[in-house]
Formats: C-alpha cells, structure tokens, sequence
C-alpha cells in the first residue's frame, strides 16, 4: 500500500479500494477514504476478521454517500419486525435478507463469519447467487434493528420495500419434483439396459439355463419400468388427459403436444407389458426408460432461467416498507388508510396518493412519468404515490390506501393478470394440432391394411406405428436449440425470461421507444454553453434566476451550475409561461429565454436553448440537448428496415427535432402517462401487430407488460427493473437488431430440427408399418434419432452464433 | 445360476441405496444453491488472533 500521503491520486482506501480524492483518514500505517470505511475495519480488526482483505483485492464496499441514521428505525415496531421476520419465538428467530452489495467471496466470507462480529447471531448463510442471507440469531439478546444496522455499517445493507413483509419463502418443490423424476427415470434406465444387453446379442435362449436367465430379466425390467412409467412419465400422461378434458367440454380446440407424448408412452408401455406377460419375449422396455429420461432432459433445460435476475417486480418492490405515521410511529405502507397523516424525508417515496400540509414541496415525478423536471406544490395540493420528496421534511394527509393509487391502479390492468405464458407461440401450436391427428391416421390405416392381409400383424404394427410415431425428436429439438440461444443472447448481456420469449421474438414487426434512459443515457439532459463566456461570478448569477424559475429547461441549467449555487437573493423576479424569466440578481439584471422573449430574432430558433442576457448585453446561449445512447441512431436505421418504430415517451417534446428522422410522425407521443402508453401498445395491438417494447422504469411497467415482448434496460442488471420477458443491459443497447436477428435464426434452427425429426419419424414409421420394428430395431434407432436431432440442434445453433460474432 | 441373480438383486439394492441418498439430498435443497459452497470450500480454518496483514 502506498504511504506517501501527499501524492493523492496514488492513495487506495484499504477498505473500499477507491482513490482518496478528499481527505485521507490513517489507521494502523493505512488510509481510508471516509469515516465510514475505517470504522468497518476497526470492526473487522477487533474481531479478528481481517482475512477479509486477504481474499480479493477490492472486497470492501464504499461507504461515502452512507447515512444510516434513523433510517431502519421501522424495524424496531413490533409489528413491522414480525412481518419481516420468517419465523420467531422467545430463542430464537429467522429472517431472510436481500444484500445487493453483495459481489465478491470475501462478501461470502465476511457475511458467513457474522456471528463473530455481533454476539446473539446463530448461524448466517449465505447464498451468492440469489444474494439472500439467511440469519438466525436470539431475539433476547440482539435487535432485528441492530442487526441491520450492523450489516448496513459493513457497507451490505440489506434492501426492504414492500415486498419483503409476509412474503412466504418460494420452496422450490418444482425443480425438486422435477430433479427426482429425472433420478428415478436415470437409475431405472441405467439398469433396464444393462439387463436388456443378453437380448441384444441374441445369446442362445434355447439353453434351459440361459432362458431362466431371461425370465428373470424380463421380469425384473418390468418392474424397473414401473416407475419410469407411474412416476417419470406422470406429468406427461396427466398433462394429455387435462387437455383430453379441455378438448372434450369444448373449452380449447387446441391440442397439446403432450398427447402424441403421452400416446406413445403408454403404447410402449402397454405393448411391452403384453410382451412380457403373455409371450415372455423382451419388449420395448428400454426404450420407453430411454424415451422419458431424455423428455425430462429436455425439460429439466426448459425450465432453466437467470435465477440471479428477477423479471417480475412490481410497484411493491419500488415502495418502501414502512412509513412514519404521526403518533403512531412505523405503519407498514400496505396498511395506510385514508386519513393517516405521514412524514415524508428528503429523497424518501410518496407511497400513497395524499394532500400536502406542509408550506411547500418539491416533487420529483420523473420515478413515475419520465418527466425529468420536479414540479413544486403549495399546502393544500394534491400528490401521487410514487413522487419523490427534494428537501425539507414535509407533511401529508393520505387520501387514497396504495393499492387504490393512481400508480398502482396501472397494476389493476388486466395486462398484469393474463400472464404471457396463455401466448403461445403460433408454431408450436400448429404443429401439436396436426401431429396427433396425423400419426392417429397413420395408426388407423395400417391397422386396416393388415386386418385384411394378415390379421396377425394388426396389434403388432398399430402399437408400433403409435410408439415411434411419439414426437420425442421434436420436443426435444425446442429445448435444447433454445436453451442454447438463450446462453448465447446471455453471454451478451440480452437476458430473456424463458425460452418462450425467443420465440415471441421472432414474431415481432413493431418496435415502441421509451425515450428517457432508453435512448438516452440517464435522466438529465446535456447541457452546453455556446458562443461566449460567463465568469464564475456571472453563472452564480445565472444559476440565482435559473433556480427561481420552475421550467423544466431552467431547472437543468440550475442542475449544471450546481458548483455555483449560492444563496443569492432574487429580486424583480418574473417569468413568461414558456418563453422566458427576467430577474434581478446582485445589482444586475438577468435575462434567460428564447430569441423572442429577448427580442434577438437573428439568433437561428433551436429547440431546448437558452439565450443569456446580462444587463441587456446578449452573452451566449446555454443548449440541453439529452445526451443519446452510443450508436442509437445506427440501431434505429437497421431497425426501421423491417419493422414499424414508434417512441412513446412521458418527457416534454424537446428531442422532438433529434429523434423525428427516425419514426413516422403519427408514431412519435410525447407526454405519455404510464396508462397512455399502455393503452398505445394496446390500441396498435388490436390492428394485429406485435409490438416489442423497450423501457426502463416504473413508468414504461404497463406498456412492457402489455407488449407482445417487453425489454427491460438497465444500467446494472441486477439492480431492479420493472416486470418484463428481457433484461438488456444498457451498454449493449445498440445491438438489439443483432438479437432480434438471431432469435430468427434459433427459431430456423429448430424448424430445420423439426423437419430432420420428421424425416426419422417418416423412417421409423416405414418400419412400423410394415412389421419390421423388432425391439432392438427400437432401442437403437429411437435414442439415435433424439440425439442427432438435440446435437444438430444445439451445434448448429452456437454455429450460426459464432457466424454472427456473438460468442 | 443363483450366483448371478443374487448379485444382480445385490447391485439394484446398492445402487437403490445411492438413489435414496440422491432423493434425500434433492429434498435436503444441496441442488438450490450450486453456486456458494464452491466459494466457501476454499476459505481456511480460522487462524487464532491472526495479526492484521497488509
């Protein structure tokens, strides 16, 4: 570590690991950036955990902007405890923290060592993917509070919104089911085959000793597949009975793949049973073990996710926990009534829609809207759920319970309720129809064909017509093509939900913009001074007429001057709705405006600029121009080539000119609130399009939700986003034709699958049909089939991957 | 001839024994996390009061 203090750009904090800009705090021969940061490794040193620094090179987190003070004072209500709490008695209680600090092994080392640093922790654990701690600890001697406080002190604060009470821990019984299929089908499999190797090479059966052998083989196989068939297979068979079901009362005419599945499943089983049972010949038992392991395969891939990103937050996850309620302390903001009079602090969410009874307030919608400029209200207003308090602490009179806001009414849109998982992919659906008719045909005319040649034949071949014809190939060719187009899009940080949204993907032929944090970076707007200089002297006065004016343009000069902000008094001060402000600041008279206003016509018009003007000399022009994404125009041509563009934004119309080259006029909306540009996606859906949709916050929620595709973007995928099918991380925003591109070419991938599977079937069928199918025929060719279907389909898929470079 | 019956029935119920313990590791939940113990093996046992180390 570097001693010498005075060269500052040099000195690491040995904490945080970033460079001391400010001051330098020394301990123990070493430096911190901040109090906050040494006071972790004061901890850390008294109890003996500085292993911590050892394990990797930049563990600790920092600490700067941390203010803890009265903020987890929520935690210490008893009511608010125990909604946060899983489990609590008199000993011992539980509770499950969500730490998105969490990064590194030292994190692991640190959070699972937690017993050491606070007496009355049991046990800690931790689990890096999911970044959940689990933590036991003795309620009679440490605080849920203290404990909190703690670990946010550590720099890992755990997250809680209004999500995190009485949520019942997701069991993930599912995959457990599934695992144990999938282990029970393998044990069974693994040994069928073995005992069916004696047949296979056709050792001499006319032996009495070696025909003993066989019975008992034969026997024990059918018992073996007891399990595959009952226990393996279930889903499959109970899943073609619902549809059955369905079919039968008329609800759906869709039939679902799992009937010719589970046709074929049963005809081996039935087939085989009656091999063995009746004429003690070996049947087609593995076979059927090989056929449902290899289902359940694919199946165990398709159900395979980012179990580190969540694609389904709602407003609840934005929303704090708890509120503070006049004289009654911590309310958990669920449980707001109308009447209850809240506090609200400095950068703290409105939760509910309420009536201001403080002086003034200075609400920031940009959370809710994407309007970047805050809007300033006077006692009596009104203010919606979701606005975030600039400054003072204020007062308020909720009038509205959250679930009943105006924002939250957006998640009472049947949009929320229908789920995408009901869209299925037009292919598949087509596909699941015909088959089954088909190979029931086939079935039916060889039976036919046989009861008049030799009627011998006709039990044989229909049950072997129906147990090739099983879509085994075909079921599998979807998984495992997707599963690998899904890994591809992920290594390019284009994280889809489920294998489904490829599919929706390549169905897409209208692509809808949010503008703020979408085609632009962040949410501020650029601002640059042009043809002249200010002294300082003479931005802070500019910065004084800037802050006094509530125009959204004036505001973000303000923003850019903040380094000159001062307490200067404004006199004479008068604004023009939308022209322009006139102010009177230290003796001197300020101007800021359009050409108009200012009366300099000779000055080209320009949207979002500025003209300067200080006592009556003109000195320049600020302009705010929202700074694009990298490369967002070269995406927008390439995309407009084959698809309709649309930007719905909920920000005033000052990128108008910018952005019109690229969008048909009637498609471009500014003002959108989060209901309008749901309902604009809604509207261009009845005309029968597709509609992809890209945004990025809580106001874009309705129109990603009810977008065929929605793509949320972030900066930090792990950070939250609203409920989508994708999250697309920021930097790779330019390349979204690339994706779109290349879910085309899966789906073409498996398509050609679906067709190589055909031609095996057509194959397999030909046997079939004419008698020839023996049960060795069957071991060999069915597990064949599916595994050259699954390795084309995979191989050509991360083919096709490292043609287009994305791996 | 017994010999190799009793041996096959013997493997089964070994390798039953195996399937077992795969059906109480699923429902123990060692699948739900794969990712934690690779991290976690690799710390050492504590060291007694070791000396704060740069």
């Amino acid at each position: 570590m570097n001693s010498v203090a005075e060269e500052k750009v040099l000195v690491k904090c040995y904490h945080c690991d970033n460079i001391c800009d400010e001051e330098v705090i020394s301990l123990h021969e070493k430096q911190f950036c901040c109090v906050g940061c040494k006071t972790v490794y004061e901890i850390l040193q008294e109890n003996g955990l500085c292993t911590y620094y050892d394990l990797n090179e930049n563990a600790g987190v920092s600490l700067k902007a941390a203010n803890l003070a009265g903020k987890y004072d929520f935690l210490a209500d008893p009511v608010i405890e125990r909604q946060v709490l899983d489990f609590r008695n008199d000993q011992l209680a539980k509770v499950t923290f969500f730490i998105p600090s969490v990064h590194c092994s030292s994190c692991v080392w640190l959070l699972e060592n937690f017993n050491k640093v606070q007496a009355g922790i049991l046990t800690s654990r931790l689990n890096f993917i999911k970044k959940q701690l689990f933590v036991t600890y003795d309620p009679s001697h440490v605080s849920l509070k203290e404990i909190v406080e703690l670990l946010a002190t550590l720099g890992y604060a755990p997250l809680f919104n209004l999500d995190s009470a009485g949520k019942t821990q997701k069991t993930n019984t599912e995959q457990h089911r599934l695992l144990l299929r999938i282990g029970v089908t393998g044990f069974c499999f693994g040994n069928i085959m073995l005992l069916s190797f004696p047949e296979y090479f056709k050792l001499d059966l006319q032996n009495n000793i070696d025909a003993g052998y066989q019975k008992f083989f034969l026997y024990l196989n059918f018992l073996l597949a007891l399990p595959v068939f009952f226990f393996g297979a279930s889903d499959y068979l109970k899943g073609a009975w619902l549809s059955l079901k369905e079919n039968w009362k008329g609800t759906t005419r869709v039939l679902s793949v799992d009937i010719p599945i589970a046709m074929g499943i049963s005809a081996l089983f039935i087939r085989s049973t009656y091999e063995t049972l009746f004429n003690q010949t070996s049947g087609y038992w593995d076979s059927l073990a090989g056929l449902v392991l290899f289902l359940l395969a694919g199946k165990w891939l398709q159900q395979v996710t980012y179990n580190y990103l969540s694609f389904e937050h709602d407003y609840k996850s934005y929303f704090p926990l708890a509120v503070r309620v006049k004289e009654q302390g911590f309310k958990n903001v669920a449980e707001l009534l109308p009447g209850d009079c809240i506090e609200i602090r400095h950068q703290e969410l409105v939760p509910a829609d309420s009536l201001l009874l403080s002086d003034r307030a200075l609400i920031d919608y940009s959370f809710v809207t994407g309007e970047s400029a805050p809007v300033e209200l006077k006692r009596g207003n009104h203010i919606f759920a979701g606005g975030r308090q600039l400054g003072a602490k204020i007062d308020l009179q909720v009038e509205k319970q959250v679930s009943k806001s105006y924002l939250t009414e957006l998640w009472n849109n049947e949009a929320f309720h229908k789920g995408k998982a009901s869209r299925t992919s037009d292919f598949a659906n087509l596909f699941s129809r015909y088959f089954t008719y088909i190979a029931i045909g086939i079935a039916a005319l060889t039976g036919l064909y046989w009861h008049f040649h030799n009627p011998d034949l006709v039990w044989v071949t229909v049950t072997a017509v129906l147990m090739v014809a099983c879509p085994c190939a075909l079921t599998l060719a979807m998984p495992f093509a997707m599963n690998s187009a899904m890994a591809i899009l992920g290594k390019n940080r284009f994280f889809v939900k489920n294998q489904n949204v490829i599919q929706l993907l390549t169905e897409i032929d209208t692509i809808a913009f949010d503008k703020t944090g979408t085609l632009t970076e962040g949410k501020s707007g650029h601002v640059t001074f042009a043809d002249g200089e200010l002294t300082d002297e003479e931005k802070m006065w500019v910065e004084a007429a800037a802050a006094a004016s509530v125009h959204p343009l004036s505001r973000l000069i303000s923003e850019h001057l903040t380094r000159y902000r001062s307490a200067t008094p404004v006199g004479l001060f008068h604004e023009e709705k939308g022209k322009g402000t006139k102010a009177e600041v230290a003796g001197h008279y300020i101007r800021l405006g359009s050409g108009e206003f200012l009366g300099l016509t000779q000055i080209p018009k320009e949207s979002g600029q500025v003209l300067v003007e200080i006592d009556g000399v003109f000195r320049g022009r600020f302009s705010v121009k929202s700074k694009f994404r990298n490369g967002w125009e070269t995406v927008l041509k390439k995309l407009s080539a084959s698809h309709i563009l649309a930007l719905i934004s909920g920000d005033n119309n000052r990128d108008k000119q910018t952005v019109a080259p690229y969008f048909r006029g009637e498609n471009i909306h500014f003002g959108m609130k989060p209901q309008d540009k749901l309902d604009f996606i809604k509207m261009n859906q009845l005309t029968g399009r597709k509609i992809l949709m890209i945004g990025d916050g809580l106001n874009d929620a309705g129109a990603l939700q009810q977008a065929h595709v929605g793509v949320a973007l972030s900066e930090d995928v792990n950070a939250f986003s609203p409920a989508c099918d994708v999250i697309l991380d920021a930097r790779e925003f330019k390349r979204v034709d690339e994706f779109i591109g290349f879910s085309r070419i899966a789906m073409n991938v498996v398509i050609a699958a679906f067709a190589l599977s055909v031609l095996y079937n057509i194959v397999g069928i030909g046997l079939a049909v004419s008698g020839h199918l023996s049960p060795l025929y069957a071991a060999v060719f069915m597990p064949l089939s599916s595994m050259s279907v699954v390795l084309f389909a995979t191989g050509s898929t991360w083919l096709f991957a490292k043609l287009k470079n994305l791996i | 001839m017994g010999v190799i019956i009793f041996l096959v029935v013997l493997a089964l119920l070994v390798a039953g024994g195996f399937l077992v313990s795969f059906f109480w590791a699923t429902k123990d939940g060692q699948f739900d996390d794969t990712y934690t113990p690779s991290v976690r093996i690799l710390f050492d046992d504590e060291k007694e009061h070791s000396p704060p180390s740069e």
